[in-house]
């Protein structure tokens, strides 16, 4: 079996300032499939083409931002391996019971030094608007709007990111796919569980548990342009793009939801195999990594976050 | 027969000190019912940096000088009831009443 240990990301729980407002961004402009409300008000919904139950929970109050990432594991044993690696490294674990959260299993959470909430469970519900699995079709239903596949990777801003690094490869078995060099001792990652080019991305800034942005993945480039057409209808405020990466090498565009936590729409990105080296990116040409085409910086993009 | 004048529906809004325009006062008008940041990145004229729009990072953070506004909803995280009383609001959020003047008012908790 290639693929274990670390599946994949999982859920990601992100704050918002109106509930109302950011449905219609997540579920209809998006296109992510609702999927329930709890008692504590918290939505919960999924990419179209996801098998697990839901991949992002909102969660209304008075700042924007996010809560906890969440990721899936193969299996109970290995959470079980996980926990007692996390606990060996010095890492205080905490247990989530099953149920917690609607038709989820147990969950191990601990706190990453950058100031983030990091979860790992083995088990979740398969939805009920999933793939198809006979003869299927390639949507279990006509998605709409920009219709995200599914809930990709998320980039946290942090301190302490060479220890975050760490925590990632040595205990996770994570591999770091980029770095940049940011200047100033600060650095940027990319690190992958899989044969994606991230599943979680970090940047160093002193102040702990920030938010750069959450990623949707789309299978085209002509689905990231199709995408962009919705977001200017819509007056959507676009931060950058249509454009793309040299880190990664994503098609992207970035936008901002109602309560001002940044989205990506992307397509593409290379292949990764455990055995590659990882790429390196220096202080100087930091804008072809994030601007491929454009190759200039924009403060923006870099200094606003929540 | 008698000619109505229709009541102005621009106000003008000035931003002195933004760092973006060399700290020099920069002027643009804003439409009935519209947002001061919005419709000063539609100017083209902007002293302060465009940030999300949605009262959520604080990048556009301001102390309103002088003038009315209403103010939609914003992250208390950058604006705290004793900002809002003291006219500490994010531009992206405030609609205006009459003319305004405003000036940045960085956030705080943000690492600059």
């Amino acid at each position: 079996m290639a693929v274990n240990g670390v599946l994949r990301p999982g859920f990601i729980q992100l704050r918002v300032l109106d509930m109302g407002e950011a449905l219609v961004h997540y579920r209809d402009r998006l296109g992510m499939f609702e999927v329930s409300t709890g008692d504590d008000g918290r939505v919960f919904l999924k990419g179209f083409d996801e098998f697990d139950r839901h991949s992002v929970i909102l969660r209304e109050a008075d700042s924007a931002g996010i809560d906890l990432f969440a990721f899936k594991v193969l299996d109970d044993a290995t959470l079980v391996a996980f926990t007692e690696r996390l606990q060996a490294y010095g890492l205080e674990t905490e247990d989530v019971a099953p149920g917690a959260d609607p038709g989820l299993g147990r969950r191990v959470a601990f706190m990453l030094p950058s100031g983030h909430r990091i979860e790992l469970y083995a088990e979740m519900e398969f939805s009920a608007r999933g793939p198809q699995v006979i003869n299927p079709n390639v949507w279990p239903e006509e998605p709409k709007g920009m219709a995200v596949t599914r809930f990709d990777h998320a980039l946290l801003y942090g301190p302490n990111i060479s220890e975050v690094v760490k925590i990632f490869t040595e205990v996770l078995d994570f591999k770091l796919a980029e770095r940049a060099d940011l200047g100033g001792g600060a650095q940027a990652v990319w690190l992958t569980c899989s044969n994606k080019a991230h599943d979680i991305a970090f940047v160093d800034i002193p102040e702990p548990g920030r938010f750069h942005h959450v990623a949707f993945y789309l299978e085209t480039v002509n689905a990231v342009v199709h995408a962009g057409d919705v977001m200017a209808y819509y007056d959507i405020p676009i931060d950058i793009g249509p454009t793309r990466h040299g880190i990664t090498r994503g098609h992207t565009i970035y936008f901002f939801d109602p309560s001002g936590n940044r989205n990506e729409v992307f397509a593409g990105g290379y292949t990764y195999y455990p055995d590659n080296p990882t790429r390196e990116w220096t202080t100087d040409q930091l804008g072809k990594g994030i601007f491929y085409y454009e190759r200039q910086l924009n403060e923006a993009f870099l200094a606003v976050y929540t | 027969m008698t000619v109505v004048t229709a009541p102005p529906t621009r106000f003008s809004c000035t931003v002195i000190g933004g760092h973006l325009a060399g700290d020099e006062p920069i002027s643009f008008t804003v439409g009935a019912g519209r947002k001061v940041l919005h419709e000063m990145a539609m100017s083209g004229r902007a002293p302060l940096v465009v940030g999300c729009r949605g009262g959520g990072c604080g990048a556009c953070r301001v102390r309103v000088v002088s003038g009315t506004y209403e103010a939609l909803r914003m992250s208390a995280r950058h604006v705290t009831p004793d900002d809002l009383a003291r006219g500490v609001v994010l531009a992206c959020r405030i609609v205006p009443t009459s003319d305004l003047v405003v000036e940045p008012a960085p956030s705080p908790v943000t690492a600059g």
